[in-house]
């Protein structure tokens, strides 16, 4: 329990930090004054975003101590705790205009609420929802990506103190904005304190879905926007989880909500800077957010095509916007291009990058998968998979990367609903948003996570349908509230029972390394390795999951493919004396040995595994063995070798 | 006697004050005047349209349901 208190007061500290960092620079913009929630949206994320960048400079100049971190967090916390006493005192005056400007700017349309039931109600199950997803977020990491790259790679930055390049890592020249704020979470904590980092980027990203709602549904209904978000079972579970969607959807969301307020509302220009530093911020987390941009950019330019007195204010916007996104986010695209010489690294490699790489003995070795396998669109690329997108989505989302992503059936169900509602201001030009991102994203990588950013999007659309309800005859609009009403319970129903094998070990009633033992699958050799063996070992590993081990450990498959080296060697001796040059130590071999799970490339385990000569020691030592079964049947087989040479 | 002329005051108090007088007219308004005073009711939706997408959704739901 104490653990969990300790995780939950340094994601506090970050907030507060973040907030001090952030509150200036929303000050000097003069945006969001007079309601404290849009300044703590717009500060907190201006701020993780400017803290992100500070880390990825201290990478490059190799500063990444932890007590440099340590310091940086408590100036900048103790700036945040002034800022917040500064906002009280001012809290009187700012809580009374903000109930004037709600009135003001929700226009007459929305001076009724929500009905108190239905206000009571969401706001109910969105908390319970995000109460079960704190209790898995409070549990050890066991997500696999996560342990491959979210958390491994700032793990890596940090015990190298610099931002380093790893060329047996496929992920090491993405974009790592979000990476940075765990390694930040790691310096002071731990990994649940990064995973919890996710988890409050998913309330912040439910905040962002009220500050994007209220000037076109008005705040008290923007609310139940915000609750939606929380109940979308993908949000929800990746809120548990240290990946990256869900803070690629909070960026893209805070990035339309300031353009919104300067393009449409004519606020000033100064909310292009700020939707050009949240661009920037989507842009530096993910490459799926240059995506939206395009979708962004397209619906504003074919909306100029008919308002052509915004010609003038809308296209100096898109500069801003542009400059200041490349101007936040270049530090990633430059550092891909200079160590990939791609700087959208794996993407469009055929024509942007060195795909063909050499060994060192000049001879040409695999190519890298392409950038956009046939496996990673199982619709297909034409029209049909596009039409069909939606239902399949919604019914099939373990086809499109997993369940657990789902975006739920609400969208779906509700969205025709729209045929039965009247136009609103707005609703044209996200929903052509979501529409053109849809097309590339069938067109390139039908993930469901991927579609994230349109989440807050589709919400507000869904909330107007519940709004017009009231329009529609008794029997219908009373059948719809009903099975509306059932899906929201499920939602909530499923984030809750999520929390059931996480609450033992959040409560403190099991350690985090019997959590561990129990749940993930590498933790057993690392925890082995990190006893018995030196740190400064180096192992080569079929297993990606390497967050758990102490010593540098690189990835099999892309070693192979960088280097071929499984041309090179015939038997188990030469594999050993291969490695040995290469200076790794150790093998850690996994196989699926049962089920149908997960399956490994067998070419390290066959090699390794190839009959010695009877007269010499065999080149390889198993120093431990062991087999774990997962919950879903499958049974992997682990071995950690030592390599003798 | 003639009052001596005086410039409005921007001191914080009695801004404070006109924004209490600004919520204090929107309450007693907003408690006197029914919220859909003078305004034509919004049109209603058409029946078949209606029935279609309740159908609809309970096909959905349905099958999403059964998906699981």
């Amino acid at each position: 329990m104490f653990a969990t208190v300790l995780s939950a007061l340094t994601v506090a500290t970050i907030a507060v930090a973040a907030f001090g960092v952030g509150r200036p620079l929303i000050r000097a913009l003069r945006v969001g004054d007079g309601d404290r929630l849009s300044v703590g949206v717009w500060s907190i994320s201006a701020g993780l975003i400017a803290v992100g960048l500070l880390l990825a400079v201290l990478g490059q100049a190799g500063l990444l101590y932890k007590s440099l971190i340590g310091v940086l967090t408590l100036v900048a916390g103790f700036w945040g705790i002034g800022e917040l006493s500064r906002s009280q005192s001012r809290r009187q005056v700012s809580a009374r205009s903000q109930k004037a400007n709600a009135l003001d700017s929700s226009g007459a349309m929305f001076r009724s609420k929500p009905p108190r039931w239905l206000a009571g109600g969401i706001l109910t199950l969105a908390g319970l929802a995000a109460a079960g997803s704190f209790i898995g977020a409070a549990a050890p990491p066991t997500a696999g990506d996560a342990l491959c790259y979210h958390l491994e790679l700032p793990k890596r930055f940090l015990l190298e103190q610099a931002l380093v390049y790893l060329p047996d890592s496929d992920n090491s020249a993405n974009p790592l904005l979000v990476e940075n704020w765990y390694l930040w979470a790691l310096a002071l904590d731990g990994g649940v304190a990064a995973q919890m980092v996710h988890w409050g980027l998913g309330v912040l990203l439910a905040l962002a879905a009220v500050v994007l709602a209220t000037p076109v549904l008005g705040r008290p209904w923007s609310w139940c926007v915000g609750c939606l978000v929380l109940l979308v079972p993908g949000i929800n579970n990746q809120m548990t989880a240290p990946l990256n969607d869900v803070a690629l959807a909070l960026f893209t969301t805070l990035a339309l909500a300031a353009w919104w307020r300067g393009a449409i509302d004519d606020d000033g220009r100064r909310w292009f800077v700020l939707a050009g530093w949240m661009l920037g911020g989507a842009l530096g987390t993910k490459h799926s957010a240059i995506l939206f941009a395009i979708a962004w950019l397209l619906v504003a330019l074919a909306s100029l095509w008919r308002q052509r007195s915004y010609r003038r204010i809308w296209l100096t916007g898109a500069a801003i916007i542009a400059t200041v996104a490349l101007s936040v986010s270049g530090i990633w695209y430059l550092r891909a291009a200079f160590y990939t010489g791609n700087p959208v690294y794996p993407f469009f490699d055929e024509y942007l990058g060195a795909r063909a790489a050499t060994d060192p003995s000049g001879l040409s070795v695999d190519h890298a998968p392409p950038s956009f396998p046939a496996d990673k669109a199982p619709l297909g690329r034409d029209l049909r998979a596009l039409l069909t997108a939606p239902w399949q989505v919604t019914m099939h989302p373990e086809r499109f990367g997993g369940r657990g992503h789902q975006l739920g059936a609400l969208f779906l169900a509700t969205l025709p609903g729209l045929a039965c509602c009247r136009r609103l201001r707005g609703m044209g030009t996200f929903l052509s948003i979501s529409a053109v991102y849809v097309v590339g994203w069938t067109m390139l990588r039908q993930n469901v996570r991927f579609l994230f950013p349109l989440v807050p999007l589709l919400a507000m659309p869904v909330v107007w349908v519940w709004i017009e309800i009231r329009r529609l005859p008794r029997v219908p609009a009373s059948l719809v509230g009903a099975l509306t009403i059932g899906v929201l319970i499920i939602h909530a129903a499923a984030g809750t029972a999520r929390a059931r094998g996480c609450l033992a070990v959040c409560l403190g009633l099991e350690s985090r390394d019997d959590y561990l033992l129990r749940r993930e699958p590498s933790y057993r050799a690392a925890a082995w390795a990190n006893a018995l063996l030196d740190p400064g070992i180096r192992i080569l590993s079929q297993e990606q999951r390497a967050f758990y081990f102490n010593a540098r450990v690189a990835r099999e498959n892309v070693y192979r493919r960088r280097t071929g080296y499984d041309r090179h060697v015939a038997s188990a001796a030469e594999l050993a004396r291969h490695l040995a040059g290469e200076g790794f130590t150790h093998l850690l071999l996994a196989e699926t040995t049962h089920g149908s799970g997960i399956r490994y490339n067998p070419t390290l385990s066959k090699l390794a595994d190839l009959e010695h000569s009877g007269t010499d020691a065999n080149p390889f030592h198993c120093l431990t063995e062991y087999r774990f079964t997962s919950d879903d049947g499958t049974v992997r087989r682990y071995r950690l070798m030592k390599v003798r040479h | 006697m003639i009052a001596p002329w005086r410039k409005p005051s921007d001191d914080g108090d009695t801004l404070v004050r006109r924004r209490q007088i600004a919520i204090a007219r929107r309450v007693i308004a907003a408690t006197l005047l029914p919220p859909d005073e003078g305004r034509p009711r919004p049109p209603r939706a058409t029946a078949w349209r209606a029935w279609l997408w309740a159908a609809w959704m309970l096909v959905v739901i349905g099958f999403w349901i059964l998906s699981w």
